[in-house]
């Protein structure tokens, strides 16, 4: 079949429309399948599209098509879509091996956390520019003395007149360098319970007094980055919520993606792992294919067998998110499943290698032009983002069996 | 405190009702006082199971029984592998409907005994030997004591044969078992014993012992839960440096596991219970209960220190249990290894197939 016997896909608006989930989903399959290869031309490969320059391109592509916002209400200029249909959207996004977001945290946890908290104002000026993607945001959390022990942040935020002065140190903040806006914690009390001192600001990342200071990972990139802040003058109009609420909020923040979080991940394992299937088929040891090494069929029957209890995981989260039912700590199972499932699918490829192995991410001579082994590094951050497999370890613990803290 | 963790897969009521019942008739303290399974407990609970319809319930209404399906029977053998159960229920109740129209007339006279509980199976699980007189001998079957037949699956070239014996005349020594809840024996059989014997080729077996997988899952299950629960409520109660030992992050990930584990476990199980037709969901949900039953059981020993490992303390008998349906019917691993290897190479072939197509579509063009 050819690009040009190959039927158009329907416009965003009409997919969004569609009067079945089926038909959404069928929609949505065949927009990606036109799309992605149109906007990547001769960069439609794994690894090129996995350039940052090209993830904010297709970015900015599916915004301005019309497909941001997706759930948020048409007041705010979203597009109301039903949890299912915002699953199926995540599941035929995975599939189409399409990037990873660049502006993750403004669709994700910035833009529901101003729906739910933030002044009219405040959405008025910061909602618009989600949708369009021309703001990309990062989150000034982790400290470099307060990584899981967030709520011992020392940034301070002192309130003088019309501003709140920022002094101090944010660190391992993903996307600083890109970011145009901070969803930034700090500190506005130093009275009673820690927790009850913190505020959320929106800081323009482009204010006199920050600097920003990319971090180089494992994987060789730099995404993200230590941000310093020496006297920066945030205006009050640019606190979220009441003064020392900001502990709350940051954890309704956390909750936001629930339903849908795991969704893509999971989805990007499964074919994930039907590519490792296919690179231990075509990779040769001893003059035969490493699929026919019964160690290696047996890890893979395994992450074939962890696989399915994720997407089953994944099914359940988002039935309960649809009928209301709040989180509990199944998230926390699921977060520990997920990423120790992906580590052990890369440490496999790179068994799988063989002495391919000894490329660097960056070696275009490296089978899939290095991705295996970029994403081999990159799964060692997933135990330790958004929550440690430690501290997911400790709620698990301390919230679902109330042993005692 | 382990939230929802013991939801019905079918009726709610039945469930409790179950999971009451069986509690009334634990063996748990009888057994660590060093009783013998293979003589009350094994009588009392069939006896039991007899007395609540739970015998018949697969068996159709046509033969006396309570034409129940699978969900219904999951949720009273999670509580048989809870509650330490000493039978040979699943195979008796489940295998047995699926395979009686098999077996003819005797098949529809055994569904009719079945749900009057006077059918035990005992299910041999070792090769036979034939002596110099031609008899048949089981050197290891499962629940003898009290069964009236004994069913052995026979794996062969290109296929399995289900064969159904009688005990009738047949001699047993009780033999000690691994797991003090499943007593042990090997039996000679009588020389006529062979009362009907089935030949399935493997797809029909897989068929036919799709069920029994999942109801050992669906008692892996139980079996976990119990185990976990009793690691939870000790870990809360026993003090060491001054603390409860609960308190010590150790203990806690340890246990965070074991629910983590356990939560997998669930799933997997409700969705094969769910879809009883489906083989991945069946052995996936198998190899993940399994997985999980065989840590938690062993962390329950760990968890309860010196005392864990005595026998009066009654956490062995869970990994016991665990350990023994881990292998049962083939083992676990033979079940990851076909589902993994159906896995591989059903993409393959799509691979391969799609080469073809497209080899094919450029001679067109050609």
């Amino acid at each position: 079949m050819n690009a040009l016997s190959a039927k158009t896909a329907s416009s965003p608006a009409a997919i969004l429309a569609a009067s079945t989930d089926e038909a959404f989903r069928a929609g949505i399959k065949a927009w990606f399948a036109q799309e992605l290869p149109r906007l990547a031309g001769d960069r439609y490969r794994a690894a090129e599209m996995q350039r940052l320059a090209f993830r904010r391109e297709w970015e900015d592509h599916v915004c301005r098509s019309g497909l941001s916002g997706l759930g948020w209400s048409e007041a705010v200029g979203g597009r109301p879509l039903s949890l299912t249909r915002q699953a199926i959207y995540h599941q035929e996004y995975a599939r189409a091996k399409a990037p990873l977001a660049v502006n993750l945290i403004g669709h994700g946890i910035v833009g529901p956390t101003l729906i739910a908290f933030g002044s009219q104002e405040q959405k008025d000026r910061f909602i618009p520019k989600l949708l369009s993607n021309e703001e990309i945001w990062c989150q000034g959390y982790s400290e470099p003395n307060s990584g899981s022990d967030l709520a011992s942040l020392a940034t301070r935020a002192e309130r003088r007149g019309d501003v709140y002065v920022l002094n101090g140190q944010k660190i391992w903040t993903s996307f600083s360098h890109l970011g145009d806006w901070c969803f930034l914690l700090a500190r506005t009390s130093s009275e009673g319970p820690r927790q009850r001192g913190i505020s959320v600001f929106l800081v323009d990342m482009r204010l006199p007094g920050i600097r920003v200071r990319p971090i180089r990972q494992i994987t060789g990139e730099a995404d993200y980055g230590e941000v310093f802040f020496d006297d920066v003058e945030v205006p009050v109009a640019c606190r979220l919520g009441e003064e020392n609420a900001g502990w709350g909020i940051a954890m309704a923040a956390a909750n936001f993606e629930r339903g849908t979080y795991f969704i893509p991940r999971i989805v990007r394992l499964q074919t994930e792992l039907e590519d490792l299937v296919r690179l231990a088929a075509t990779t040769e040891r001893d003059g035969r294919p490493v699929i026919h090494d019964p160690l290696v069929r047996d890890a893979i029957a395994r992450l074939f067998c962890d696989a399915h209890a994720l997407r089953l995981h994944a099914d359940r989260m988002l039935k309960q998110a649809e009928e209301g039912v709040p989180p509990g700590v199944e998230g926390s199972a699921v977060k520990l499943l997920w990423s120790e499932t992906h580590q052990r699918l890369f440490d496999l490829a790179m068994d799988i290698m063989g002495p391919a192995f000894q490329y660097g991410p960056q070696e275009k001579l490296a089978p899939a032009e290095g991705l295996w082994h970029r994403d081999y590094l990159w799964t060692r951050a997933e135990t330790i983002l958004a929550g440690t497999s430690e501290i997911q370890r400790n709620i698990i613990a301390e919230r679902g069996l109330e042993l005692p803290r | 405190m382990t939230q929802g963790i013991s939801t019905a897969y079918s009726d709610q009521v039945l469930r409790d009702a179950a999971a009451r019942t069986l509690a009334e008739a634990a063996p748990n303290a009888a057994l660590a006082q060093g009783a013998d399974a293979s003589t009350a407990f094994a009588e009392n609970h069939w006896r039991l199971a007899a007395e609540m319809g739970w015998t018949g319930i697969m068996v159709p209404e046509s033969h006396g029984g309570l034409g129940l399906g699978l969900a219904e029977t999951a949720d009273i053998v999670e509580e048989m592998g809870a509650q330490l159960f000493c039978g040979p229920y699943a195979l008796s109740a489940v295998l047995l409907p699926g395979l009686a129209s098999h077996f003819g007339a005797v098949g529809d006279a055994l569904l009719r005994e079945l749900a009057e509980g006077s059918v035990r199976l005992g299910v041999a699980t070792a090769e036979p030997k034939s002596d110099a007189e031609g008899r048949v001998a089981l050197p290891l079957v499962e629940h003898a004591a009290g069964a009236g037949h004994i069913l052995h699956l026979v794996r062969e070239e290109g296929g399995v044969s289900f064969v159904l014996y009688r005990t009738a005349g047949a001699t047993s020594r009780a033999l000690q078992p691994m797991d003090p809840t499943c007593p042990i024996a090997s039996v000679t059989l009588a020389p006529d014993a062979e009362i009907a014997r089935v030949r399935c080729g493997h797809d029909e077996a897989e068929r036919l012992l799709l069920p029994i997988h999942i109801l050992t899952a669906v008692e892996l299950v139980g079996i976990a839960r119990a185990a976990f629960e009793r690691a939870v409520v000790h870990v809360r109660q026993r003090k060491q440096f001054g603390e409860v030992i609960g308190r010590f992050q150790a203990i806690k990930h340890r246990l965070a596991d074991g629910f983590t584990l356990l939560s997998h476990a669930r799933l997997a199980v409700s969705d094969a219970v769910q879809r009883p037709g489906d083989l991945d969901a069946a052995q996936i949900a198998r190899v993940i209960a399994a997985d999980a039953a065989m840590k938690i059981t062993a962390d329950c020993i760990q968890l309860h220190g010196g005392m864990g490992f005595s026998w009066e303390t009654d956490a062995h008998f869970y990994l016991k249990r665990a350990r023994r349906l881990h292998a049962s019917f083939g083992g676990t691993a033979a079940l990851r290894k076909r589902a993994g290897d159906r896995f591989i190479e059903s993409l393959l072939t799509t691979d391969c197939d799609r080469l073809r197509k497209a080899d094919a579509g450029r001679e067109e063009v050609v």
